[in-house]
């Protein structure tokens, strides 16, 4: 009777579970001295803010600029840009994405001057058109690299090759917000 | 809607087929004794008491008892005793069954003493008061039915009330109280030589009176109220012999009716004769009821579970409560009616942006077959649901960025990538199919498998034919 009841209810229970928002919430990229090394830790370091709807992926980027004297970078003084995913795509334990208009970053808070920022003006813009991510991991570490890719309408172009980066998770909600750069101060 | 109508149909022919079930048809007495009465047949039952010989009372001096009457009454007696549908009580147990009375005999005890304080009284010479002592005791022995039992004993005492009032000088009461001695004994007589011959007189006075305006029948023959409590439902006859004739009076609580046969010149023919009128009289008795079908009324109520096989998105669970009724109004046909109200999970994807309420009525007739343990039952019914918003998408996007956000259209165009759904009306056929066992007492676990199609929609939001089950607790309320 016990049995019939458990298999009765069980599948009712277990209903909705499963690894559909596996990768949803926000990873941090490790540190170049402690993680696989990344020559873009050299200038800027990336913040994930995910969200995984089935084999769907999509959030916000927001990059910032790499503190050499090891302090925590992740901090909005440091806060240079912020980007839309593109065409984000997960797959088992992977998952791949680009960067919506890559050329031209967002301001990571409302009304934010040049100035606020924790990068310098020629630092702000990029000429890495199309980056894109590819990573694989589990549930608290994801590694792969990162490819700057050809400039829209230079699909002819020689992309470089990619670079190695790493990501852990790290508690809080993911940040849906990527504000347009409001012309207050050019 | 014509499917829908002709279910509907099917629902309410099926809802009133035991009531225009045929009857069957009527069939004579006679044919029913001849095919045999089955177990169970409930014979009416017939209490026939002693028979009262008023032709006595034409005799002259002391009666030396007669051969037609008790060759009529034999006869008649026979012809009752043979009617296999009747329940008969013959005369002799009749008187044992009112002697065996435990009540009648504690009051006899009590009726007996004020007879022998009477009859003290009378040979004492107080009058009076033997003549009041011996009425009432006489009124008693009538209640007590005593006078069938000892009629002698009784009619003595209504003549000796009859002597105390004759010889105090009340000769009206004393005819009245000497007539009521002769219906209770029609042979009772005085004795030349010992009694006294105006006393003798007086009782012949009154027999001959009797005779003249015709001897009537006791008071107690057509009484409505059963004088003993084992006659309660029972059919009465009372039998009297009269001078060329007998007469049965038919007693029950629905009335009294008289039957008379002429002795003839063959009285066992006329007692064969007048028994066949009284038994024309009687009812036949009823036959056993088939095996009657005791309504049944299960309340059930548990969970509810099932996923929607026409769907925009991947399936997912809807889960929620759920109350069954179900009244087995007829051998195996239920009217049955399931209501639940569930809520939806989301979707793999989760491009469902908004969690479904439905509600879910179902009304309908259904099939049940059930033993002392098990129930199987199915059901056909018309169901009513109602379904809450819908909002769609299937871009990420705009599922993971709010109202709110700026999000580049190109990204997300919420008025292009996003479809919404007023709530629904759903309108269409059910069925369900499960079983029952019962656990304990009238408790059962139930379980239950149904699927569902719409046919009438007020807004087409893309989700259709819910197919399912649920698990519940009943109760068999009666």
């Amino acid at each position: 009777m016990h049995r019939l009841l458990f298999a009765t209810l069980l599948p009712l229970a277990l209903a909705g579970c499963g690894s559909e928002r596996e990768f949803s919430g926000v990873w941090r990229q490790m540190p170049c001295d402690e993680g696989p090394a990344s020559p873009d830790c050299s200038d800027f370091v990336y913040e994930l803010h995910i969200g995984r709807y089935g084999d769907q992926l999509t959030g916000i980027v927001v990059r910032y600029v790499y503190d050499r004297s090891g302090l925590d970078s992740f901090q909005r003084p440091k806060e240079c840009g912020c980007f839309f995913i593109e065409g984000g795509v997960a797959e088992g334990d992977e998952m791949r994405f680009r960067l919506h208009d890559a050329t031209t970053p967002r301001y990571p808070q409302p009304d934010t001057l040049d100035s606020d920022l924790g990068c310098q003006t020629g630092q702000f813009s990029t000429t890495c058109a199309g980056r894109r991510f590819r990573l694989e991991g589990d549930d608290e570490l994801m590694a792969g690299e990162t490819v700057c890719g050809c400039p829209a309408g230079q699909a002819d172009c020689e992309e470089p090759p990619g670079l190695p980066v790493a990501f852990e998770r790290v508690v809080g909600q993911p940040r849906t917000e990527c504000y347009e750069r409001r012309g207050i101060e050019q | 809607m014509s499917v829908a109508r002709a279910l509907l149909a099917v629902i309410a022919l099926g809802a009133l087929a035991p009531a225009a079930a045929p009857a069957a048809p009527a069939r004579g007495d006679a044919v029913r004794l001849n095919e045999g009465l089955p177990p169970g047949f409930r014979r009416p039952q017939v209490v026939v008491y002693p028979l009262l010989d008023q032709r006595a009372l034409a005799i002259e001096g002391e009666p030396d008892g007669q051969r037609a009457a008790p060759e009529a009454w034999s006869a008649f007696l026979d012809e009752l005793r043979a009617a296999r549908n009747l329940a008969i009580e013959m005369p002799g147990m009749t008187v044992r069954a009112i002697s065996d009375d435990l009540g009648y005999r504690r009051a006899l005890e009590l009726a007996l003493a004020a007879a022998e304080r009477g009859y003290r009284d009378y040979r004492d010479v107080r009058l009076d008061a033997a003549a009041d002592t011996l009425r009432e005791a006489v009124d008693t022995f009538v209640k007590l039915e005593h006078h069938v039992v000892a009629p002698r004993e009784v009619a003595r005492a209504a003549l000796t009330a009859g002597l105390a009032l004759l010889e105090s000088g009340r000769p009206v009461q004393a005819e009245r109280a000497f007539r009521r001695a002769l219906l209770l004994d029609p042979s009772l007589r005085l004795r030349p030589g010992y009694d006294l011959p105006r006393a003798i007189e007086a009782l012949d006075a009154a027999r001959r009176g009797l005779l003249t305006d015709g001897p009537p029948a006791p008071d107690d023959f057509s009484a409505r109220t059963p004088m003993s409590p084992h006659q309660a439902g029972a059919y009465v006859l009372r039998a009297r012999a009269l001078p060329g004739r007998l007469e049965v009076v038919i007693r029950s609580a629905g009335g009294v009716s008289v039957e008379s046969q002429p002795f003839g010149a063959d009285p066992a023919d006329a007692g064969s004769r007048l028994a066949s009128r009284v038994r024309a009289c009687l009812p036949f008795g009823r036959m056993p009821r088939p095996e009657g079908h005791r309504s049944k009324l299960f309340l059930e109520g548990g969970f509810d579970a099932y996923a929607f096989a026409e769907n925009p998105v991947e399936a997912f669970p809807n889960v929620g409560v759920a109350v069954h009724v179900s009244w087995v109004a007829a051998p195996h046909l239920s009217l049955d009616f399931h209501g639940s109200i569930s809520n939806g999970e989301r979707d793999p994807q989760e491009h469902l942006r908004r969690d479904i309420a439905t509600a879910r009525t179902a009304f309908g007739t259904g099939y049940a077959w059930s033993d002392e343990r098990f129930r199987v039952h199915g059901l056909l019914a018309v169901e009513v649901a109602t379904m809450s918003a819908v909002v769609l998408t299937t871009n990420p996007a705009c599922k993971f960025f709010g109202e709110d956000d700026e999000v580049p259209d190109v990204l997300c165009d919420r008025d292009q990538d996003i479809d919404t759904f007023d709530r629904v009306w759903l309108v269409g056929p059910a069925v369900s199919v499960g079983g029952s066992m019962r656990l304990v007492d009238q408790i059962f676990l139930s379980l239950r498998v149904t699927a569902a199609t719409y046919l009438v929609e007020s807004d087409d939001n893309g989700f259709g034919v819910p197919i399912g089950g649920s698990v519940a607790l009943g109760y068999r309320l009666f």
